[in-house]
């Protein structure tokens, strides 16, 4: 291979394991702290198992769904 | 030195891992596909026949793709009542062990034709991916494709490595079978054994064995009456057209999304025109089987009904599929690695003997 071509794709190479290594780092730092300190927040609403909703969301009504079943309101 | 490098990058993929079971145990279920197909019908096997009637027939979970096979639920049910009640931890747990397993095959697969400093930074790469991470235990731990993944990556290694081996094509059509019974798409996979370079005398059978259970699958479903959210239907030729540029575009677009990605993608096309002039095309038959489940999904998006938006349909979904595509790339970007090294690596002189 042309010596150019190989030392461009060595320089890409570097630069992109460099991005790479410093989003790594964050993820280190993040497992870390949820190590340390437990994060049980969530991203979904709110929903209890039979709890009746005027308008649900689609998330809200299959998180709903998935609560229901095998409780009686789930029939 | 060398060693130290290979060191560094065995921590990196180490607290990708991490990471990976942090999230399952932190936040164990926070994905919609987890909690509305997966893990529903997961919970519906631990109940009972009758739950499993419910969840397969009632239109109120028609959302949960009534007509997918319920192999992963099986799984999730039996390893979620290891306990003696049913629990979704120990199923979404199985996500982080599948992303490391990937990673192994991953770097097992590789390491037959690169050596160990390359191939441990392409396995680093790979595990960076946001899709694989996702699935791994970020967010979207029990999700299915990352199990597509896994059975891609087995076939490509028994396929790349055990080739001139009678067991090759067997297992690579076992795993096509489980493959097309996690997720209905997992058939696709069966283009590796078609444009595997080998006799059709020797593929006809685990071709055979492969498509099987598929075609028992949509058996039953006739047989079980199980309504089906997801059908084809045929447009004329400008909308065909039309929504084959979406789909192309959406892909193109999904290329750049730094967010998933990185800059993988350009950095492969710059890969490519770079080494292009000194290459052979060459393993053929990856590419090939590459394009061709390519565009089995290509047909799936422009085939879908008109109430589903391929716009909209290509943004939600591309990411998945090129997540189920990228060992192919991964097996194709190994070859061209292989031919460079090759090429730039002056042959041995042996010393005259006396």
């Amino acid at each position: 291979m042309h010596k150019f071509a190989r030392t461009s794709l060595a320089v890409l190479c570097i630069v992109y394991v460099t991005i790479l290594v410093m989003r790594s780092a964050t993820y280190a730092l993040r497992t870390a702290k949820e190590f340390i300190h437990p994060n049980r927040d969530t991203y979904l609403p709110q929903v209890q198992p039979c709890q009746k909703l005027a308008t649900p969301s689609p998330e809200q009504s299959h998180l709903q769904n998935y609560r229901n079943l095998g409780q009686p309101c789930a029939n | 030195m060398r060693q130290l490098i290979f060191s560094f990058f065995c921590i990196l993929i180490g607290i990708n891992i991490a990471y990976c079971f942090s999230g399952v145990v932190n936040a164990p279920m926070q994905s919609m596909d987890t909690i509305g197909i997966w893990m529903l019908k997961a919970k519906a096997i631990s109940l009972g026949p009758s739950s499993l009637n419910q969840v397969l027939h009632s239109s109120i979970y028609s959302y949960s793709h009534q007509q997918y096979p319920l192999l992963l639920p099986a799984i999730f049910a039996l390893v979620g009542n290891i306990f003696g009640h049913f629990q979704e931890l120990p199923g979404l747990l199985i996500s982080p062990f599948v992303y490391s397993a990937i990673l192994f095959i991953c770097y097992k697969t590789l390491r037959a034709k690169l050596p160990s400093l390359l191939v441990i930074m392409l396995t680093y790469i790979y595990s960076m991916f946001g899709p694989l991470l996702a699935e791994g235990g970020r967010i979207n731990a029990g999700n299915a494709d990352i199990y597509i993944t896994l059975c891609a990556w087995i076939i490509i290694f028994v396929l790349l490595n055990w080739a001139n081996q009678k067991r090759a094509l067997l297992i690579a059509a076992l795993t096509i079978a489980i493959a097309s019974q996690i997720k209905t798409e997992g058939v696709f996979l069966a283009a590796l054994l078609i444009f595997f370079p080998s006799p059709w005398k020797k593929k006809l059978l685990p071709l055979l064995l492969a498509l099987t259970p598929t075609v028992g699958w949509q058996i039953l479903i006739k047989v079980n009456s199980l309504p089906s959210d997801v059908y084809l239907s045929l447009a004329g030729p400008v909308t065909l057209f039309m929504r084959t540029l979406t789909v192309l575009l959406g892909t193109a677009k999904e290329m750049f999304n730094v967010h998933n990605w990185y800059i993988f993608w350009p950095w492969l096309f710059v890969v490519g025109a770079l080494t292009k002039p000194t290459l052979k095309p060459s393993p053929k038959w990856l590419a090939i089987s590459l394009g061709a489940m390519y565009f089995g999904f290509l047909s799936i998006y422009i085939l879908a009904p008109p109430q589903l938006p391929t716009a909209t349909y290509v943004s939600s979904s591309i990411d998945r599929i090129m997540l189920q595509l990228s060992p192919l790339v991964f097996g194709i970007l190994a070859e061209v690695f292989h031919q460079l090294i090759v090429r730039e690596t002056p042959p041995k002189q042996t010393l005259p003997t006396e």
